[in-house]
């Protein structure tokens, strides 16, 4: 997941409001998601980003790493992130 | 810092349904400490701004655009008569011609516009786009001109559906079919006149640059924006500022095409089916939107009353991305005889003491 540009340009408030500033478009995460993507901006690697997810809060390796896969469907769909 | 003893003519002071760039103009200026005088040049006692508090200090009605050059300037020579005007800015587009007509004899009188020359309006005129886009290589959709509605059968023939149906100066309609272009042709051609235009309609995400040239291919000013709410008939009722270097230099390809002088908003599309940039049209005037420019960091209108009267300003690159606008509209109160005053008198002094 290195080398994401489109994901690297977001500005990610706290409130969990995300700003795309090449296309003017905003949208909404959760706070998992504002984890998520905090940790793709500095290049972590998915397991070190399952590994966050896991120690910060009380769910299952299995669930994790479903929503962080139809999380990443997402921000394919949206055009945030390439690979 | 614009010196207070320059008298500065704006127009366009409508700001209900269809707002103008005059009020926000003006309010720029006064942004800036400029407590000098301010005029408001309008065609109508019932264009709100008039009557707006602390801006314009004198309004005077002046003769509609389609009357020409000769009949503006014979106006604003009884202007002069009042009061001296330094610098003069049209912001509509069809003034521009009219103004361009008579700039020459309005240095003369001391007045000074920063504006294109006819060759440059007219070089990016909504019916010359095809030749234009081909001539500097920049992606415009296929257009077809309509001077008579029995060239509409081609168009069915020759585009797909739907297009854009537009006038030459103002209006621009989706149509489905042959029936919606007809309809749309004849409710253009009632109010703007001929050509219309039709341009192929492309899925994409429209965006928006103003810019300010300086007549030799440079842009001294750019702000690039995505419309976030739009209105019924496509104004931009909210806009986010953002940054995106493709844009950025395919904005410069066109400025420097047109070797542009003066403000102008570019309408861009970015299309869905190949992700490139498709220039939809070249308005030669500044946008309703300009209060955005200085919540960015760059006013323009205090940029472009420095360039009309001379100084030299080295091109501006920094702006604040993610500053938004939301327009908001007011009711303002007075009493009907200030509008009869208006219109009885052509004219109206000590607004902004009112």
């Amino acid at each position: 997941m290195s080398n994401n540009v489109s994901i690297r340009k977001l500005a990610v408030s706290e409130t969990g409001f995300i700003f795309d500033p090449q296309t003017g478009h905003s949208y909404i995460v959760n706070e998992v998601g504002i984890d998520i993507l905090n940790l793709m901006k500095k290049d972590k690697s998915e397991d070190e980003i399952v590994e966050f997810i896991l120690d910060n809060y009380e769910i299952s390796f299995d669930q994790v790493k479903r929503d962080y896969d139809s999380f990443l469907i997402k921000l394919k769909q949206y055009e945030l992130y390439k690979k | 810092m614009i010196k207070n003893d320059l008298v500065i003519a704006v127009t366009g002071l409508n700001a209900g349904e269809n707002p103008q760039p005059g009020v926000p103009f003006i309010r720029l200026l006064r942004r800036t400490g400029f407590s000098g005088k301010i005029i408001g040049l309008v065609y109508d006692a019932y264009e709100s701004g008039i009557y707006a508090p602390d801006l314009a200090d004198e309004v005077y009605l002046m003769p509609y655009p389609s009357a020409g050059g000769e009949s503006i300037l014979a106006r604003l020579k009884t202007v002069l008569q009042k009061t001296k005007i330094d610098v003069l800015v049209p912001t509509l587009d069809s003034e521009l011609l009219p103004y361009i007509s008579i700039e020459e004899r309005l240095r003369e009188l001391g007045i000074r516009m920063y504006l294109p020359t006819r060759e440059m309006f007219m070089m990016r005129d909504k019916s010359r786009l095809s030749e234009f886009g081909k001539k500097y290589k920049i992606p415009v959709p296929d257009e077809m001109i309509l001077s008579s509605t029995k060239q509409i059968e081609d168009v069915a023939e020759k585009m797909d559906m739907p297009v854009m149906v537009k006038g030459r100066f103002y209006e621009a309609y989706q149509a489905e079919n042959e029936e919606d272009i007809e309809k749309y042709f004849e409710k253009i051609n009632n109010k703007w006149g001929l050509p219309i235009i039709i341009q192929q309609f492309m899925k994409g995400e429209e965006y928006n640059v103003v810019a300010i040239g300086d007549g030799k291919g440079n842009i001294t000013c750019q702000i690039p924006i995505k419309k976030v709410v739009v209105t019924e008939k496509g104004k931009g009722f909210a806009a986010v500022v953002i940054n995106d270097l493709k844009l950025t230099h395919f904005t410069q390809k066109i400025i420097r095409a047109l070797k542009w002088r003066g403000p102008l908003e570019l309408e861009i599309l970015k299309s869905a089916e190949d992700q490139k940039y498709y220039l939809l049209e070249i308005n030669p005037r500044l946008p309703a939107w300009i209060a955005l420019t200085a919540g960015a960091g760059q006013n323009f209108p205090e940029i472009l009353t420095r360039l009309a009267i001379g100084e030299k300003i080295k091109p501006i690159t920094k702006y604040k991305v993610g500053t938004l606008f939301i327009r908001h509209n007011e009711d303002i109160i007075l009493d009907i005889g200030t509008v009869g005053k208006l219109t009885a008198t052509g004219t109206l002094h000590n607004l902004r003491r009112n």
